[in-house]
Order: structure tokens, then sequence, then C-alpha cells
């Protein structure tokens, strides 16, 4: 009973999506906030009935309940329990499950915590996120429906494939989800400013912290896929310009914009029109990635066909929310009253800038991945756009945005001293240039563009922090002032200079790809291979059984100059039953660089193929990745961007009160 | 009691809803979060003076803005407040109306399209009456054995049948192969082959499907399965008479009770009524078929029976050599080597006057290490 009740909960909660998109606008044209304030507790109890249904699906997928075809599909028995839950998003169906219960959460966190908003903007905005929910649960509902049943009940599920139960791809998804649904909210704060008509900077201050919220769980759900890919593909790449990961790059490069552009809306209410732009290109892009993925478009646009119902529900979803949004855009936006006109030289005109590069990345990305998509379906050609394509492209776009940044932070709002920026950021120049020539005498004759990128990096993490460090170094301070002050900065500052400094990690990560090492070779025991600065022997072959494999593992020895440093035992591994053969590669961490070694055909005279890299500074692209999520946290943490802001408001004035003063909170 | 639980989860929701609507309230006010919004900018501009941050003359300016900023935000609101209509007692019985009939009849209406409602959970741990044979252990156990030797050829042909039953036809089609290139030619697992092929294929018998099928006749032409496929392919590439025959002529040999016989002749009646164009492979699906018929006590039992069930088939006709076989390599791959010597024992009591298949059960028994 738990699996049609769940059901029924899920066309309940359609029912309740159809009320909460229409009544609270009525409600809102009618002047009439009885009315209106429905969508708090529709919002409330739609989230409650998705709660519940995702829990009887996981319920039915932890006791392989077969009857549920999706269960049969994807599950069975003797799978780990972790494996178990993860397989309940690890489907097509799921997955959208998933997707609209994340969209109810945020929802619902919005009408809980939206007491300090206006009530105004609180119900438009349900009322539109009661649209994106309507259209979800209906292409749920009737085209991919999580608890359809099938009698009989096959005795067991079919999927058994080893390569999916991976902690890495068990995570991934969620977190990818919470960024792109996180743009809904974004999306839908948008619409409802269209409708209204009112669009000021407090408008601009509730949506911070959500397109930050999107923007983290992007950031860490792209990286977490790249490094999934890096150690499971055994090709020892982390990104391949692949439409899946495009698919993901392209929403946060547009909220990279976003949130951006609302930090200067919120603080010179300039900007206006053009951030409820991105914030709707954000969501469509979002959208986009998600269908892009799940539709099976990418494997050949003919496999849309396949299941035509689907496809057709999925282009009436991109074609309303998309067009729909872009034609309420170009009626509405006129009428919103532009204010903040800017000069030439400010931090605002400087983060114009970075949003003209962000969205040209944007395009390019965009391009790449539906050219070859469009050519297909017109000619019926299949074309692909690599590597060689984004690096040329997109390189010199994010050179221009890196030398841009430290700039940018270091200008004043209104009216900056260009001068005085340049002078500031001198020094992060100078460490930079130290730096690529360091390099260029130190690895003498290494690639050109590696030196200039690393000398980018460092320019770029120095430059993060000149900003902070010029507003709290004061000559003749004692340090306890110059404490005080890092103390009161505030923390969206502090949050910028990490986010750019993380940004300048992970660029040094990719520049010194440059420096790193391939071995393609067929590989004797007891020979060493020089790898960089190491040396790699594989000193023996040995099999070992696992429950359902037999695999080789290559015992190696890493040395650096003699000495042992470290060994690493990269494994082939073969299902014999299902005839598969997988590497699994074998990575040792020295440093912040990698040595990767993964394996390939077995000899008769017992050597073995190889691939072998040194990566040196690998790590720091992931690292990078994590800090600039991190930057992000401490950004949301700022207490002007608290979601109950109004409370903390009265508080604060309390706090400037000069009868009573006060540190800052 | 379904039906009370989604009543009362519709009466929950409906409540919650309309409660909202008894609020008199009306009308939205100049919203306070506005001012309160610029009165945080004010505190923000003063802190930062506090704090060292910014000059005191450069926030006089900023404070100047912020007012000027808030004076323009309340003008918008303001002029937003004039219009504020009038009639609102029609307009909140319209609302509640389309909460407490609206809403349950588009949930139930959605929900009548796709639920099962008279359909219980069924977890698996419900579903196994008695014994603890599930096909995902024998696989795992097998998969085990195979992984220890991939050239075990016995093992390959232990789990192709369960992988076909499954409906993992490739993994079926993948085990077959492996059999019989370990173990030799088999005109049964040939046809096999064959079935899988053209399972994984939606039903239609590829040319691949067909190589294996017909290899198999070429083998042995009295296989029955081989047959079955043959006259499907025949049928699928139009030639409608031969096809008949075919049908017919297996229809002849087959065995009163036959699990394939309805399919043979649902394959006959369409021939002579409308044209079936596409092959529905209705042997396999046979045994889910008819598992769908019984009661969820008599399910369990038939599907433990996945294996016992050819051993009651046997029981009752116990001539065929072949089931026997596949029986004794079944229990010696499931572990259950008492039951597989208890076969041998029956199969010999069974076949005893056929010195050909005696000496075949001998081999496998030695091959297997069986006692007996």
């Amino acid at each position: 009973m738990i699996v049609e009740t769940g059901h029924y909960a899920l066309a309940l909660a359609l029912a309740v999506a159809l009320l909460q998109s229409i009544l609270p606008l009525w409600g809102t044209r009618s002047r009439d906030s009885g009315l209106a304030s429905i969508a708090v507790p529709a919002a409330i109890t739609q989230f409650l009935l998705l709660g519940y249904a995702f829990t009887a699906l996981t319920y039915a997928h932890v006791v392989s309940d077969f009857s549920l075809v999706t269960v049969a599909e994807n599950s069975l028995t003797t799978k780990p329990l972790v494996y178990k839950i993860a397989g309940v998003w690890g489907n097509h169906e799921g997955s959208m499950l998933l997707w609209v219960l994340i969209l109810a959460t945020f929802g619902a966190t919005v009408a809980i915590l939206g007491h300090g908003m206006a009530s105004e903007l609180r119900a438009n905005t349900l009322a539109v996120q009661g649209w994106i929910s309507l259209a979800f649960l209906c292409f749920i509902l009737f085209t991919s429906d999580p608890f359809m049943r099938r009698f009989p009940a096959p005795i067991e599920g079919q999927d058994l494939n080893p390569l999916l139960q991976d902690p890495g791809l068990a995570i991934h998804p969620p977190l990818l989800y919470l960024g792109y649904v996180g743009s809904s909210i974004v999306f839908s704060f948008a619409v409802a400013a269209l409708i209204s008509g009112r669009l000021d900077a407090a408008w601009a201050r509730y949506v911070r912290p959500w397109v930050l919220i999107a923007w983290i769980f992007l950031t860490l759900g792209i990286a977490m896929g790249s490094y999934w890919a890096y150690y499971t593909l055994g090709w020892g790449g982390f990104w391949f310009w692949d439409p899946v990961e495009n698919a993901s790059l392209m929403p946060w490069l547009a909220g990279t914009a976003l949130l951006h552009s609302a930090a200067v809306m919120e603080k010179r209410e300039a900007l206006k029109i053009w951030t409820l732009f991105l914030a709707i290109v954000t969501f469509s892009l979002s959208l986009l990635g998600t269908f892009l993925v799940r539709s099976g478009v990418l494997t050949s646009v003919h496999s849309f066909a396949s299941d035509p119902a689907r496809g057709v529900f999925i282009l009436v979803i991109l074609t309303v929310f998309i067009g729909g949004s872009l034609a309420l855009y170009a009626w509405r936006a006129p009428s919103l009253s532009q204010r903040g006109l800017f000069a030439p030289v400010s931090r605002e005109s400087a983060l114009a800038v970075n949003n003209v590069l962000l969205a040209a990345c944007c395009a390019t990305v965009l391009t790449g991945t539906l050219y070859p998509l469009a050519l297909e379906a017109l000619t019926g050609h299949k074309i692909s756009v690599g590597a060689p394509f984004f690096n040329l492209t997109l390189g010199p776009l994010l050179a221009l945005i890196v030398l841009l940044m430290p700039l940018g932070q270091s200008l004043a709002w209104k009216r900056g001293d260009l001068l005085g920026a340049a002078q500031r950021v001198t020094v992060a120049a100078l460490g930079g240039l130290v730096a690529a020539l360091l390099l260029v005498a130190v690895v003498r004759g290494g690639p050109v563009l590696a030196a200039v990128g690393l000398g980018l990096a460092v320019y770029l993490i120095v430059g993060s922090f000149t900003d902070v460090a010029s507003r709290i170094w004061a000559r003749r301070q004692p340090a306890r002032v110059m404490l005080a002050r890092a103390v009161g900065l505030p923390r969206s500052a502090w949050g910028a200079a990490i986010a750019h400094a993380g940004l300048g990690l992970a660029l040094m990560g990719l520049a010194a790809t440059g420096w790193g090492v391939e071995r393609i070779a067929t590989v004797k025991l007891g020979q060493a291979i020089n790898l960089g600065p190491y040396q790699a022997t594989v000193e023996n072959l040995r099999s070992q059984q696992g429950p359902n494999y037999s695999e080789v593992l290559a015992h190696t020895v890493i040395s650096r100059g003699g000495a042992a440093v470290a060994t690493v035992e990269p494994a082939k591994r073969t299902f014999p039953a299902r005839q598969i053969t997988v590497t699994e590669a074998g990575i040792v961490t020295l440093g912040f660089g990698q040595i990767y070694i993964s394996l390939g055909e077995q000899h008769a005279d017992g050597s073995i193929d190889a691939r072998m890299f040194w990566k040196p500074l690998v790590t720091a692209i992931w690292i990078g990745a994590v800090i600039m999520a991190f930057g992000g946290i401490v950004s949301l943490s700022d207490r002007r961007l608290r979601i109950g802001f109004a409370r903390r408001a009265a508080r604060v004035r309390a706090a400037a009160n000069p009868a009573a003063p006060q540190p800052a909170e | 009691m379904t039906w009370a639980v989604f009543a009362m989860m519709t009466l929950a929701v409906v409540l919650a809803l309309a409660r909202s609507l008894s609020e008199r309230r009306e009308g939205f006010g100049v919203d306070d979060s506005d001012v309160a919004f610029y009165r945080g900018l004010l505190a923000e501009a003063n802190d930062d003076v506090r704090c060292g941050l910014v000059a005191p003359e450069d926030a006089m300016s900023t404070r100047a803005e912020i007012g000027r900023r808030l004076l323009a935000s309340l003008d918008s609101a303001s002029g937003n407040l004039l219009r504020v209509s009038r009639r609102r007692r029609p307009r909140r019985a319209s609302a509640v109306l389309a909460i407490v009939l609206v809403l349950p009849l588009v949930a139930l209406a959605s929900y009548l399209k796709v639920g099962a409602p008279s359909q219980p959970d069924m977890p698996t741990a419900s579903r196994r009456a008695g014994g603890n044979f599930t096909p995902a252990a024998a696989i795992s156990e097998v998969e085990t054995r195979l992984a220890a030797d991939p050239d075990d050829g016995r093992g390959f042909q232990a789990i192709a049948p369960i992988y076909l039953r499954m409906g993992r036809f490739q993994d079926a089609a993948r085990a077959y192969r492996a059999a019989l290139r370990l173990l030799g030619e088999n005109a049964q697992e040939r046809a096999a082959l064959g079935q899988a092929l053209t399972m994984a294929a939606d039903g239609v018998v590829t040319a691949e499907a067909r190589a294996a099928i017909d290899q198999a006749l070429a083998d042995d032409p009295k296989q029955p399965v081989a047959r079955y496929f043959h006259a499907a392919a025949i049928e699928q590439d139009g030639d409608k008479d031969r096809a008949r025959q075919l049908w017919e002529a297996l229809e002849a040999d087959t065995p009163a009770g036959a699990p394939w016989m309805d399919a043979v002749r649902e394959h006959l009646d369409g021939l002579s009524g409308a044209t079936q164009s596409n092959v529905e492979p209705r042997h396999s699906s046979q045994t889910r078929d008819d598992i769908a018929a019984l009661s969820p006590e008599q399910r369990s039992d038939a599907i433990r029976g996945m294996v016992e069930g050819l051993a009651e088939k046997l029981s009752k006709d116990g001539l065929n050599l072949q089931g026997w076989l596949q029986l004794i390599r079944s229990y010696v791959f499931l572990g259950e080597r008492q039951k597989a010597e208890a076969a041998a024992a029956s199969a010999r009591a069974h076949l005893a006057g056929d010195a050909q298949a005696l000496a075949r059960i001998d081999e496998l028994v030695g091959q297997l290490g069986l006692k007996g």
C-alpha cells in the first residue's frame, strides 16, 4: 500500500501545483492578500506530498518491489543497500522525481523563510514555481511514471552493471540537480518581478542567496563529475568537452554572470533588465541540461523519436518556459524603470565587462554543443566539435577574464580610480610575472602557454586578496585594529576573494598539465619508466578473485632518485559472465601532483601495456573548485544575505543605534 | 482501506489550503520589508564608517542615495495600492470551490489514469514461500565460479537459461555462445541462442538469430525451439503458405500440454485471420503468463519452481533425456548436490530401457563428480 499511496501523493501534488499556479496570481491581481497567501500552504503541502512519494519509491527500491517497472529495470536483490538507494535516482523516472522534489524543497523554503519578503513578491514567485512544478509533474505522471507497475512482477531485477555502482556516481546527480533546480527559484523571482512590474534593489537581495546556493551546488557537481570521469574512465583526462559536461558548464557560466550582475543591481540598482535576462537564461540552460542528459538526444538526434510522447513533451516544456518567459521579458521589460547610469571606470562597469565576457563564453559553449546536433537533424551528417575548438575560443576569453578580475575587485563602486587600482594590483602582476619567469628558467624548454597560464594563476591568487588587504592594512595601525577591520569586513568580500583565489588555483592545475608526462609503453617486469621526477617500476603481476570478477594487479613501485616513495596497484578486472573488461586506474597523490597508471593488454612474455602519467599539480583543479564553492558558502553567510533577512535587519538597526554602540555582528 | 487512506490524504490537503482563505486580511500594504531593506543598507553604511572602511564624507552621499531609492520604492508601491477591488465574497467562494472540488477531481482523475489501486506492495521478501532459491543468488554464485574459471562451459550452460528467463537476453546470448564454444555443438543450446537473439531484437528474427536456428535444425531437424523460430522467421519474411505448413507440422509433432502449444496455435490463427507481422516470442513469455494467472501464494511456488517445475514435469514425463540432464546440472550449480544425485537416480529409473541415455547420464554424473 505504501507504493500506491506514494503514487497517489504524486497525483495529489499535481492537483496542488495546479491551484498553486493559478490562485496566488489571481489574488495578487485582484489585490486580495488572503487569496494570494494560499501560495504558502500550497508550497509546503506540495513539498510534503512529493517527499512522501519519494520516500515510497525509495522504500520500493530498498525492499526490491519488482512490480515497479523502474525497480525491476534498475535494481537487484543482491545489490548493496547504498546502491539500492542511489538506484532511486540512477534512472530517468526516478531522477525526474528527485528533480521536482528539490524544486518543492526550494519552494517550501521560500514559503517558510520568506516572512521578510514583500508578500506580493512571495505569492507571485511561488505561483511561478507552481507552473514549473505542474509541467514536470505532468511529464512525470503521464510519460515517465516511476510508479508504473507490471504484472506479473518479475522475480528478479535486471541491472547488475557494476560499473555504475560507484560512490561518485551516486552523489554527482543530486548535487548537479540542486544546482539546476536552484536556478529555477531565481527564474521564478524574475518572472514574478516581470508580472508585478516591480523590480528594485531589495529584489536583488532576496535573489542573491538563491543564486549563490545554485552556483555552489553546480560548482561542486561539475567538479565531482569531472573527478569521477578522471578516475574511472582510465584515460587520464578530466574534461572531455562532451555535450553532457557542456550541458552543466553552460548554466554555471550564466549563473556566474548572474551572481555578479545581481551584486551590481543590489549595490547600484543598475543592470536590472540584464539581470532579469540572465536569470531567465540560466534556468533555460538548466532545463536544457536536464533534458539533454536524460532524453538520449545526445547519443543521436533520432533516439528522440524512439519515445515520441516523451520527446514531444520535452519540446513543449522547453518551448513554453524558454519562449514564454522570453516573450514576457520582451513585453514587460521595457516598462520597468531603468536607473543607475554608471561611470566607465568603476567596479560596476568592470562587472559589466565580466558579464559580457562570461556571456560570450556561454554562447561559445552553446554553439559548440548544439551545432553538431542541429547539423545532424538537418542534414544527417554527424560531426563532433571537440577540444581544439573550445580551447581556441575559450582560452583567450578566459585569459581576458582572469586579467580583469583583480582589477575589477580593486575598483571602487560608483567612481573608481583606474590608476590607483592598477597600482594596487601591481604586486599581484609582478608576482605572476616572476613566477612565470622562474618557471621558464627552472623548467627550461617547457611549453610557453603553461608558463603563461601559471603566471596568470599566481597573479589571480595574489590579486584576489589585494582588495581585502588594502581595506585592512593601514600604515602605523596596531595589529589589533587591523584584525578588527578584517573581522568587520563584509563576509561577501571575503567570499569573493576566496572564490577568485579558488579559480586561480584551478587555473594553476590546468596550466600545469603542460608539464605533464605521458608514457604509453609495453612494460617489462622490473623495468623503470621515467615519469618526470619519478620512476615507476612494475615489480610483479598477480591475479586475484573478486566476487564476480577476476583481476590482474600490477604491483608498481614509484621511486624518486632511487628511493621508493609509494606503491600502487592498478588493476584490470574481467567479468566473465558479462564478458566486460574494466581498468581500475592506479592513482598516487604526491604533493599536489598525481601518478596515474592504467593497464592495457597483457602479453605472453609477461609484459603488459600501460598508460602512465605524471600530472603535476593536477589535484589543484578540484581543490580549486572546492575552494570556489567554499568562497560561495562564506559569501552566503554574510548577514545581509541570510534568508530570514527582515528580522535580522531589525537587530542590525538596534545595533546601529548610536545610543548603544556595539561591534558589528 | 487504500481508498480510505487516499480520502484522508485528500482531506488533509484540502483543509491545509482552505484554512488560509478564512483570513479576513485584504489588500497589500506598503511593504514593511522594503523599508526594512533600505534601513538595513543605511545601517551597513554606518557600520562601514565605524570600522573605518569608508570615509565619513563618502558615506554621506551613499546615505543620500539610499534615501532617494527608498522614496522611489514607496512611490511605486503606493501607486499599486489605489486599485483595491471590492467584491471579495464571490472571489473567495470560487477559490473554495476550486479547492474542494477541482483539487480532488484532478488528483483522482490523474491517479486513475496511471495508478493500480488494488495492487499490494510486493517486496521480494514476502514473495518467497519456503525455499531460498532466488535467481540473483544463483546467478551471483555461478558468476563467482565463472570468475574463478572463465573456461567453465557448464557454468555458462547453467546460467544462460536463467538469464533468458529474467529477460536479460543479451547476457543470455553471450552465455549460450560461450557454452557452445567451450562445450562443443549442441542443437538445443544453438536453438536457444537463436531464441535469445530474437528476443533481444524485440521478437524480430535477425540474420544472426536465423543463422543459429538454421544450424540447430541442421544438427537436429526435430529440435522444437529451432522449428518454432524457423517458422516465425519464414512468417516474418512474408511467405505465409510455407509458414502455415511449418506451424502445422510443428503442431502435429508437439505432445499435448507442451508449453509452446498455445503460441503455435496463436500463430496459426493469426495466419488464417488477420496477417500478423511481428513475431511475439510466446514460447518463453509463456511461463510468465502462466504465473500471472496464479494467486500470490501459488505464484511464489511457481517462481521457486523455475528449477523444480522442470523436476515435476520430468516426474510425469520421464522420457525427456535433455530435461533430466539440464535438471542435474542446474541442481549442481545451485549447490544442491543431494537433489542432483536424487535426480540422477530417478532419471536412471525412468530411462532404464534406453542404454544410450543411461550412458549419457553416467557420463554427466562422472563429469560433475556426483555419487551414484
